[in-house]
């Protein structure tokens, strides 16, 4: 099976590894980038090292070794260096999945992991911010190999708790860094819409670039409910009696009105917006970042 | 409507409550869930809610629905099948109503915009369909007769009709159509429960009547033959439906059992069969088909004589047809004519003894499919003068056999005498050849034996002729017009042409206005009408319907009346005791004025015609002609024929009726003083002892003549007779289309079968009523399904 398979959530599911998973992710979004037209990477030929097992052999050069008989790769880098910033949504509601394999919170570490693979290969400086109704932990942004283990180790221990303060959050990011970033904001978004734009207008003032990834469980988008449910909200505890078909058309509408809304005052004020499901396969949103990358140049 | 289980209605009713109890404490609880989106949930909750409550109520709805229907279809309600139709139009308006109703809340509750035009007219749908219900709800009540229906075992007032005309003669399988019904109709009575009140009615036109009991009824009907007079069915059904009417059973039911051929069921009855069934909507009807759908038969015609009286020279013709129905065939057709035997009829063992020679012709027809051929016989044989009997029939099988046989009966006696009297100037030759021509005179077969006189050597001495012509006459005597008066009032017959011999002047001889010649003529003739020449005036018949005009009948507008110019004829005044001695015109001129009288005095006949047979178109005494008529120069075929027919007319007044239909009254003449008084009557239909019949007066009368076939009269060695032939139409196998049954008994009033089993399931829908359980759990299978589809959307299991 071509390693493409990486993609689906469901077969990622059975990868316990983050790296691995991310490893994983990011071959097979490559492997499928070869007919796509995203071809390699915006980098350089910096300078010749010393080619050490674990290097890619595609890398040495030969003509190198024709004149010295030794072994150098070829060493690349980055015309830029982007800076970016893996912003978890922490709240609990994350935490949720309805008859899927990853709650919304795995598929968006899966994402951020495959993410920060990809920069940190590329050595593209990548932190992470996880919040709630604060931040609640933060890398500094690095772009040395040993960063990636950094962010998958905090990765694989933050677990959805509580419930999100956006505006506030989003506000201390803005005021933590300085350097023109990258955000990759992974959430559901279930708040108010006013102070969440507000909080995403500030960021994107601040010179900074933001991809907001939209995560919802395949459930919240499509509503698959078949009779009568007793629905609760896990943040507020709120119980409202729904009947599933009769309702659904309602829920979508309403839903797609949300995504629509964020869609549009995203493009109108430079944000990227990538509507995702937890059924989606990742390489929509890795596409959405190397679109939003080559963009930046 | 009647319920075989009252109770469980109210038990049901009580049942009801269940489904809402349930409803109310035992909701099952519905799954619980997480879902962080309930944010947007909450922005919509409104219409959610109505719609989960909508579903609530729809599903306790189909709960109530699926008990009441329980209870319903055990209750075992019934209705007499003919408002069971109004009963479902009813169930379905209610079922309509509950549909849109049930649209109109979700359309007011659960559509997410309301749309006004919809619900408007979903509203006036649903106070129409209620006002529509209501009316028909209040009219099917009206009309419930819940009587009938009950018990399949309680007596029953029963009238069975069975048809005995004579084409339930037909044979199929080895069975004729009468036997087929009779086996039919004892089935039926032996269904019927014991204490029944059963009337068995043959189409024969004798009165209903119910049997003793179940098991005389069904010996009656074991006992039915066939009836050639048929009174027909509606008849046989008025008259029995009356007895129904009067029974104090409460269920009444009718069977008729008849082949559906046309002749039996005329329309004539339908006002009254219809007023009856309408008096009586509980009555039930079937009508019991033994008939054949595609029957094969040859029949012959009515046999058409040239003449019943003959005299012994003169022969005659014999014409028919042979129709088919069915495919082409070729068959032989059989004339035969008794020879008189002195010593027959006679009864031997139980049967009678008829001539056994004959005169015998034979012809072979080919008749098309479904065609019909024309045949003729002629018969020339020098016959005695006597009474002959005789048959023309179909050689060969066929399925119908009553009407393979036409009898007849032919009387040969000697001409009859005529004096023929003419007044001066008159060529009574011409006239003579006219009603006894030469060739026949010759022949001997003239029917006429013309004695021809001269108005002034006539004697008053008429008794010897059988009819008097007075061509012209002058004035006569009134001793001469009271000879002539006896004369008619004893049967004579006398026929007078009036014309220029009976002036005086302008106006008629005071003898032709006298007293006695008035009773004689009917009238009195007065003065002539004169006419120029240029505009004459001409016959103009008033109608055609008298004998004498027969052969005018079928070329009505084709008669060239107006080849004769009358220039003159005499105004004529009818005499005031028309009441006491029947004076009618028979032809009138153009302009108005009577040309043609007959009066009827005693037992004889005259005829007046008021301008003169024959007339010379230029008279030699230089008079003025008084008319054309006989002119050489042109057509005069219907004057001709005229004058050819009033002597046989007259003559025949008191003719002998020797060629009846079945039913009909037979008339023969009897003279007091040479013929016998009485005689033995041997019919068809005689078996062991003849019956005697008396003459009546001059005649003898018979009038049981119900059986085709020849009818003689003997006594001593005087044998007389006549023959009856059943109507031709009453043998026709045409089949009654469905829509004529609807105008008799009223559509969806009655039903047809076949088979017994036929009879049994009408019979069990119409006795017990047309029952609504298999309705009632069909429609609760149907909603149980709606319920199970509909909870399972609503509680599945994710």
């Amino acid at each position: 099976m071509s390693v493409e398979k990486y993609l689906k959530p469901e077969v990622i599911n059975q990868i316990k590894r983050l790296d691995l998973r991310a490893q994983f992710v990011v071959k097979g979004f490559l492997h499928g980038l070869h007919a796509s037209p995203y071809h390699g990477f915006s980098v350089e030929f910096s300078e010749h090292r010393k080619y050490t097992p674990g290097d890619d052999p595609k890398d040495i050069d030969w003509q190198v070794y024709g004149r010295t008989d030794k072994y150098y790769v070829k060493k690349f880098e980055s015309e830029t260096n982007i800076t970016g910033f893996l912003v978890m949504d922490l709240s609990s509601s994350m935490g949720y999945t309805y008859q899927q394999d990853l709650t919304k919170f795995d598929y968006s570490i899966c994402l951020a992991a495959a993410l920060a693979y990809l920069m940190v290969n590329q050595q593209d400086p990548v932190g992470l911010i996880t919040f709630n109704e604060k931040v609640r932990e933060s890398l500094p942004a690095r772009s040395k190999r040993a960063q990636l283990g950094n962010i998958l180790s905090l990765l694989s221990r933050i677990k959805p708790d509580g419930q999100t303060d956006f505006e506030h959050s989003l506000n201390q990011i803005a005021a933590m860094t300085r350097n023109r970033s990258l955000f990759m904001v992974f959430s559901d978004l279930l708040t108010d819409e006013e102070p969440l734009l507000n909080a995403l207008y500030r960021l994107k003032h601040g010179g900074h670039d933001i991809i907001l990834f939209h995560v919802l469980d395949h459930a919240e988008v499509h509503f698959p409910f078949k009779g009568v449910f007793k629905l609760r909200d896990p943040e507020t505890d709120e119980e409202i009696k729904v009947d599933g078909q009769g309702f659904r058309n309602t829920y979508v509408e309403e839903i797609n009105r949300f995504r629509e809304l964020l869609a549009a005052k995203s493009r109108q004020s430079g944000i990227d917006y990538v509507p995702l499901d937890t059924s989606m396969q990742f390489d929509k949103a890795l596409i959405e970042y190397l679109h939003s990358r080559q963009n930046r140049f | 409507m009647i319920w075989a289980n009252a109770l469980i209605l109210g038990l049901g009713g009580a049942l009801l409550t269940i489904p809402v109890i349930l409803h109310l404490i035992m909701q099952p609880k519905p799954k619980e869930v997480m879902f962080p989106a309930l944010r947007f949930v909450k922005k919509r909750q409104s219409s959610n809610r109505s719609s989960v409550r909508l579903r609530h109520f729809l599903l306790l709805l189909l709960r109530i629905l699926v008990i009441a229907l329980i209870a319903l279809a055990l209750a075992g309600p019934s209705v007499a099948s003919q408002e069971f139709g109004n009963w479902i139009t009813l169930g379905g308006i209610g079922l309509l109503a509950l549909i849109v109703g049930v649209l109109l809340l979700a359309s007011l509750f659960v559509a997410r915009q309301r749309n006004t035009i919809l619900i408007g007219a979903l509203s006036v749908l649903l106070v129409g369909l209620l006002a529509y219900g209501g009316i028909s709800a209040a009219r099917v009540m009206n009309s419930d007769s819940s009587a009938l229906i009950g018990d399949s075992q309680a007596p029953v007032a029963a009238l069975v009709v069975i048809d005995t005309s004579p084409t339930m003669d037909y044979r199929f399988d080895n069975k004729t159509r009468l036997e087929e019904a009779k086996e039919m109709a004892s089935w039926l009575i032996g269904q019927f429960p014991s204490d029944s009140q059963v009337c068995v009615k043959a189409t024969d036109g004798d009165k209903a009547f119910f049997s003793v009991d179940v098991g005389a009824a069904a010996k009656r009907a074991g006992t039915l033959e066939l009836s050639y007079v048929p009174s027909g069915i509606p008849e046989a059904l008025a008259d029995g439906m009356k007895l129904l009417e009067d029974s104090e059973l409460e269920r009444k039911e009718i069977y008729v059992i008849s082949d559906l051929t046309v002749g039996n069921w005329s329309v004539d009855q339908a006002a009254e069969i219809g007023r009856i069934m309408e008096r009586n909507p509980d009555i039930n009807v079937f009508v019991v088909d033994v008939g054949v759908e595609d029957p094969v038969n040859f029949s012959i015609g009515e046999a058409v004589l040239s003449s019943s009286l003959l005299t012994p020279g003169s022969g005659m013709t014999l014409s028919t047809s042979i129709n088919r129905i069915g495919p082409a065939e070729r068959r032989t057709v059989r004339m035969r004519i008794e020879q008189p035997d002195p010593q027959r009829p006679v009864i031997r063992d139980g049967e009678i003894l008829t001539p056994d020679k004959f005169w015998e012709r034979s012809q072979t027809v080919d008749v098309r499919e479904n065609g019909s051929s024309d045949i003729d016989f002629s018969f020339t044989e020098q016959l005695p003068v006597g009474y002959y009997h005789g048959v023309i029939e179909l050689e060969g099988n066929d399925a119908l056999d009553s009407d393979n046989q036409r009898h007849f009966t032919v009387h040969v006696t000697e001409p009859w005498k005529t004096l023929v009297v003419y007044g001066s100037e008159v060529d009574a030759a011409g006239f003579v050849k006219i009603i006894a021509p030469e060739q026949e005179t010759t022949l001997a077969q003239s029917m006429f034996d013309c004695s021809v006189q001269s108005q002034n050597g006539m004697t008053s001495e008429f008794s010897p002729y059988r009819l008097v012509v007075m061509l012209n006459p002058g004035p006569l005597s009134n001793a001469t017009w009271l000879a002539l008066e006896k004369y008619v009032e004893t049967g004579g017959a006398l026929l007078v042409f009036a014309g220029h011999n009976a002036a005086d002047g302008d106006t008629a001889d005071d003898s032709f206005q006298s007293e006695v010649a008035t009773r004689v003529l009917g009238g009195a003739l007065t003065s002539q009408w004169n006419r120029d020449t240029t505009n004459p005036v001409i016959f103009s018949p008033l109608s055609l319907a008298h004998p004498v005009f027969a052969p005018f009948r079928d070329r009505e507008t084709g008669v060239p009346w107006d080849a004769h110019s009358i220039y003159k004829h005499w105004g004529f005044e009818f005499d005031d005791r028309g009441d006491e001695l029947p004076t009618s015109t028979l032809l009138n001129f153009s302009d108005g004025q009577p040309a043609l009288i007959e009066r009827q005095i005693g037992l004889g006949r005259v005829m007046l015609m008021t301008t003169p047979v024959p007339e010379p178109l230029n008279p030699l005494s230089g008079r003025k002609s008084w008319g054309n008529l006989f002119s050489p120069l042109r057509p005069h075929w219907p004057l001709y024929v005229l004058v050819y027919l009033m002597p046989r007319y007259l003559v025949n007044n008191d003719a002998e009726t020797l060629n009846i239909r079945v039913g009909q009254l037979a008339t023969l003449k009897n003279d007091r003083d040479e013929d016998p008084r009485q005689y033995r009557m041997y019919a068809p239909d005689t078996r062991d002892r003849a019956e005697t019949v008396t003459a009546d007066g001059s005649r003898v009368r018979y009038r049981f003549t119900g059986t085709p076939g020849q009818y003689r009269l003997k006594e001593g060695l005087v044998v007389r007779g006549f023959s009856a032939n059943i109507d031709p139409d009453a043998t026709v196998l045409d089949r009654l289309v469905p829509e004529q049954l609807d105008t008799l008994l009223g559509a969806g009033r009655y039903q047809v079968a076949r088979e017994q089993n036929e009879i049994q399931r009408q019979q069990g829908t119409t006795r017990r009523g047309q029952e609504f359980y298999p309705l009632l759990v069909l429609m609760m299978v149907l909603i149980l399904g709606v319920e199970h589809l509909m909870s399972n959307r609503f509680y599945q299991s994710p």
